[in-house]
């Protein structure tokens, strides 16, 4: 035993070559991974080039006579690259600029491409194609854009969802209610992300309105979550009863503070007494919290008394808050005053407003602290 | 005994640990470096939907949303005199629809308070600030910008730590979302908003993020952002660059790919303040208090049997700089390590425990098996090999082969990092830079890695024998996923 | 002119050359700062989604220094509302152009400002 090295590994002799080969493939990766991606760049424009000043032309809007337009629609040797090309120019500018690129891309039959492109098995080519048709903002596609909204790669649903917003109400109520289902998170994969679904039914106007009634019933608590928020952005006058229910109720904390704060911009005088009640102190803090904001969005008597009862709470953050939220009106501010003058308020209350003041009167004059 | 007898008996024992060992530590040594090629790979997948997804939908169209959660960035500060204006300045003008900063000044002796004063006119006010976590220094003042517009907030209070600062910058916050940023961080103009995307994607669910650091060292700085992210000059940070570029995306993008990440930088971090409110802040004790406080919110999370994410946003955006001496280096991996070792020893009941999910079932078992012993093994596995060639168990060129495959597994995971990098952000555009960092690559595996074993080793052993901790000033970037070999 | 987008550099070069400006382009901020300092133009026209150096940044910079105090800056902006368009004017813009943005409009603003300050 002691002649032959008792520790040995036959096969490391391998291992060892494999491991080598492999460290000199990848070196070899990144170096040449560079260079064409820097060679593609450079043959893209060089393709270009001859195009580039009509392209600029027609993009800043100097092509009165059409010519640069002609030329760039009836070329056909830059094939997709100017496609592209123009498409990106299209996301830049707007206007009659805007409005002559995407005459430029109906004339080269982008529309027919991209709408055979929907199909594509690869989903950098289903995004892309759903970003042109996006573009021309024509509501005659809404259709093939609500269709994208189920696809199977996420990339293309969000940019499915963009495009129906760019459309604008035109899209109608239906194109909403498909944006709001694509929030619904599938098996594992997550959904439409919620801000690009806010956006999108914002930009619908009052299209989503039935939608976003229905959204806010919906089983899935981020539906229900971007549902409240847009609302509440859109002044949905009709969802408030529910909204209600909701900020009470909700399963889900984060969409109780959405519908709290929602009823803070769409609530009215009634929607007062509601909210205050979410102060009481059984409810979570930040449910509190959202209360004491969407208080101060509403103002008027009611909501200020009820602030001002929370300046002395136990939970200093929903006190500081609701001085905060009350510095926001003419009313909520003379309560606030009147605290701070006031020598048998509760020393918890008075130390709460203290600081909301001096900010106050801080912005007014520049002055006024220490 | 006599001394005579030593030699051969010692080279009987270790035969005899050498055979015993070979084949778990060959294993283990697969299973670790094809971790991280699995790790690597996930990352990847992450990257390239993440690129595709800017690139369809556009950069500028994130921060074009109203409906992204309001943002207090809370930086905590000791001596930073010399930057602190540049970095708060540059915080405040990140581009964000509504974030405020607030910075804690931790009792500093230099006058960090007295330039702050200065540059931003600043003037006292009674703010109360609530006490939703407890914190054990007293607050001395509360002071804000003349204006009452500038969304600044400077309070000072008497030293107690890092920890104890960012828990009363999360007291005094009223954002949201807190974002903890280290004053001597350099953040990109969209830092915020590329962190803050998962809030926004997912707002029901998502409780923290955290973004990926490197290495500042030697990249160009003009007006308080890196401009141009270079190759620093010296041999350490080198190293370095490529050590954070392999490790933060084996430790947190594989990891926040699975859905079990547990480790984001407290140099660079986002929570949800609600969230952290009910853990109780950070723990003013750990002297690991990035990781024992993700693992606090998993644990807290999980025996609520709420559903939640935690995700890892893998678009560099925060630089900061790095120990260029071996003194600073030292202190800062024993550090990590010891963090490392204590957080897991606190949390060891999660341990293959199915209420935690895959937390409790993949990654705590991971950093146990795979993070924490890693230097050990490292170490040990190189006393043997000395050892039996001093002993002639093993020959040479065996001992050779071996060494050389180890250590060009580990080159092999490097590059693959590097190529990874190359393939989406693509941050280092010199050609100079990318020949430095190959050759960082292989540098890397001598000396520095086993030195840095040996550092680790040291922050174990100073936590077993019960050494108090000592506060250093270095950064708090905790690598964490940084890996060692056997 | 600073963007890092070579359509709008070129667009807002063509529109604003055309208008009987000279125009110096930058391809992003630092290069946009260096420029401004070592000859301030009447104008500048500064994108604020620059990797590196924001339009905002440069624009602070700008503003801090008072050889710079006569520079006009109009920043192009995203669409948001607020955003941009409030720390553009607390930082002290002259004037904001929200991407996507018509260079007719664009020529006007500028125009105006350039009058209006001299």
């Amino acid at each position: 035993m002691t002649d032959q090295p008792p520790v040995s590994l036959a096969f490391l002799d391998e291992v060892l070559v494999g491991v080598l080969v492999l460290c000199v493939v990848l070196a070899l990766v990144v170096v040449l991974s560079r260079i064409r991606i820097a060679r593609r760049r450079e043959t893209v424009k060089q393709r270009l080039a001859p195009l580039r000043h009509d392209l600029l032309a027609v993009g800043a809007g100097e092509d009165e006579s059409g010519q640069a337009r002609s030329r760039l629609a009836q070329d056909r040797e830059a094939g997709t690259d100017l496609d592209r090309a123009v498409v990106d120019l299209l996301t830049k500018v707007r206007g009659t600029p805007a409005d002559d690129l995407v005459s430029v891309l109906r004339e080269r039959d982008a529309v027919a491409k991209a709408r055979r492109a929907l199909g594509s098995r690869s989903s950098v080519k289903r995004a892309r194609a759903t970003r042109t048709l996006g573009l021309l903002r024509d509501p005659a596609l809404t259709l093939d854009l609500v269709r994208m909204l189920d696809d199977r790669s996420g990339e293309v649903r969000i940019v499915a969802a963009r495009s129906v917003g760019a459309l604008g109400p035109e899209a109608g109520p239906s194109a909403a209610a498909s944006v709001l289902r694509a929030v619904r998170s599938r098996r594992s994969a997550p959904g439409v992300p919620a801000t690009v679904a806010m956006g999108t039914l914002t930009q619908l106007g009052v299209q989503s309105e039935p939608a976003v009634a229905l959204g806010l019933t919906d089983e899935d608590a981020g539906v229900r979550n971007v549902a409240a928020a847009v609302a509440g952005h859109s002044l949905f006058l009709s969802c408030t009863p529910r909204l209600t229910e909701l900020a009470a109720h909700d399963p889900d904390r984060m969409v109780r503070v959405s519908a709290t704060e929602a009823l803070g911009s769409v609530g009215r005088p009634a929607d007062v007494e509601p909210i205050a009640r979410l102060l009481a102190p059984h409810e979570p803090p930040a449910v509190r919290r959202a209360a004491a904001r969407a208080l101060g969005e509403l103002g008027g008597q009611m909501a200020v008394d009820a602030m001002v009862r929370v300046l002395a709470d136990d939970d200093r953050s929903l006190a500081v808050t609701s001085a905060t939220a009350l510095s926001q009106s003419e009313h909520g501010r003379s309560a606030i005053r009147a605290v701070s003058l006031d020598d048998d308020a509760a020393p918890t209350a008075r130390s709460a407003v203290a600081g909301v003041l001096q900010m106050l009167d801080l912005r007014d004059t520049g002055r006024g602290a220490r | 005994m006599s001394p005579d007898d030593i030699i051969p008996g010692l080279r009987e024992v270790v035969i005899d640990v050498l055979a015993a060992v070979q084949w778990p530590v060959l294993v283990y040594f697969v299973l670790i470096n094809t971790s991280y090629l699995i790790f690597i790979g996930l990352a990847a997948w992450d990257f390239v939907h993440h690129l595709r997804r800017v690139e369809q939908t556009g950069r500028q169209e994130r921060v074009a949303s109203e409906f992204v959660p309001p943002v207090t960035l809370v930086v905590p500060m000791y001596n930073e005199a010399a930057g602190i204006v540049q970095s708060i300045q540059s915080l405040l003008s990140l581009r964000y629809p509504h974030h405020d900063v607030v910075g804690v000044d931790d009792g500093s002796s230099d006058d960090t308070f007295a330039v702050l004063k200065e540059a931003f006119d600043l003037v006292e006010v009674d703010r109360e600030i609530p006490a939703d976590l407890p914190v054990k220094a007293e607050v001395l003042s509360v002071h804000v910008p003349r204006n009452g517009r500038t969304p600044l907030t400077i309070i000072r209070k008497t030293n107690s730590g890092r920890s104890d600062a960012v828990n009363l910058g999360i007291n005094a916050a009223g954002g949201e979302l807190l974002v903890f940023v280290d004053a001597d961080s350099i953040l990109d103009p969209d830092a915020l908003m590329t962190v803050t995307v998962p809030f926004a994607d997912d707002p029901t669910r998502m409780v923290a993020t955290g973004g990926v650091i490197r290495a500042a060292n030697g990249s160009r700085v003009v007006a308080g952002r890196l401009v141009e992210p270079r190759m620093p000059r010296q041999l350490l940070p080198r190293i370095q660059v490529v050590e954070y570029l392999r490790a933060f995306l084996i430790g947190r993008a594989g990891w926040s790919r699975l859905g079990a990440l547990v480790l984001i930088s407290g140099a660079f971090g986002v929570f949800r303040r609600d969230i952290l409110v009910e853990v109780g802040g950070l723990d003013t004790d750990s002297i690991g208090e990035d990781f024992e406080v993700l693992m606090r919110v998993h644990q807290h999370l999980k025996r609520e049997g709420r559903d939640y994410r935690v995700k890892f946003v893998g678009e560099p955006v925060c630089w900061t700089e790095v120990p260029s001496t071996a003194k600073v280096l030292q202190k800062q991996r024993a550090r990590w390590h010891r963090g490392l070792w204590e957080t897991l020893w606190k949390y060891k009941h999660m341990m293959f425990n199915p209420r935690y999910g895959k937390v409790g079932m993949l990654a705590v078992p991971y950093y146990w098996f795979f993070e924490l012993i890693a230097p050990l093994l490292e170490f040990v596995g190189l006393l043997l090999v000395v050892l039996g060639l001093v002993l002639d168990v093993i020959n040479v060129p065996f001992a050779i082969l071996f060494m050389l495959v180890a250590y060009g597994y580990a080159i092999l995971v490097t590059l693959a990092a590097m190529t990874l990098e190359e393939m989406t952000f693509r941050k280092y555009a010199r050609w100079r830079d990318l020949g430095t960092m190959l050759l960082a690559a292989i540098a890397e595996n001598i000396g520095y890695r086993q030195l840095t074993a040996w550092w680790r080793l040291q922050g174990w052993w100073a936590s077993l024998r019960g050494q108090k901790q000592v506060w250093g000033t270095m950064t708090r970037v905790g690598l964490g996923g940084e890996e060692g070999k056997t | 002119m600073a963007d890092d987008d070579d359509d709008i550099r070129d667009l807002v070069e063509l529109k604003l050359t055309q208008s009987g400006y000279t125009v110096r382009a930058c391809a992003n901020g630092v290069e946009a700062l260096d420029e401004i300092r070592r000859d301030p133009p009447t104008l500048a026209v500064l994108d604020v989604m620059m990797p590196g150096l924001s339009g905002i940044d440069v624009l602070r910079e700008v503003r801090a220094d008072e050889a710079l105090k006569g520079v006009l800056v109009v920043l192009l902006t995203a669409r948001s509302r607020d955003t941009d368009v409030d720390m553009g004017f607390s930082t002290g813009a002259d004037d904001y152009l929200i991407k996507p943005f018509s260079p007719r409009e664009l020529v006007h603003r500028v125009s105006a400002l350039v009058s209006r300050s001299q």
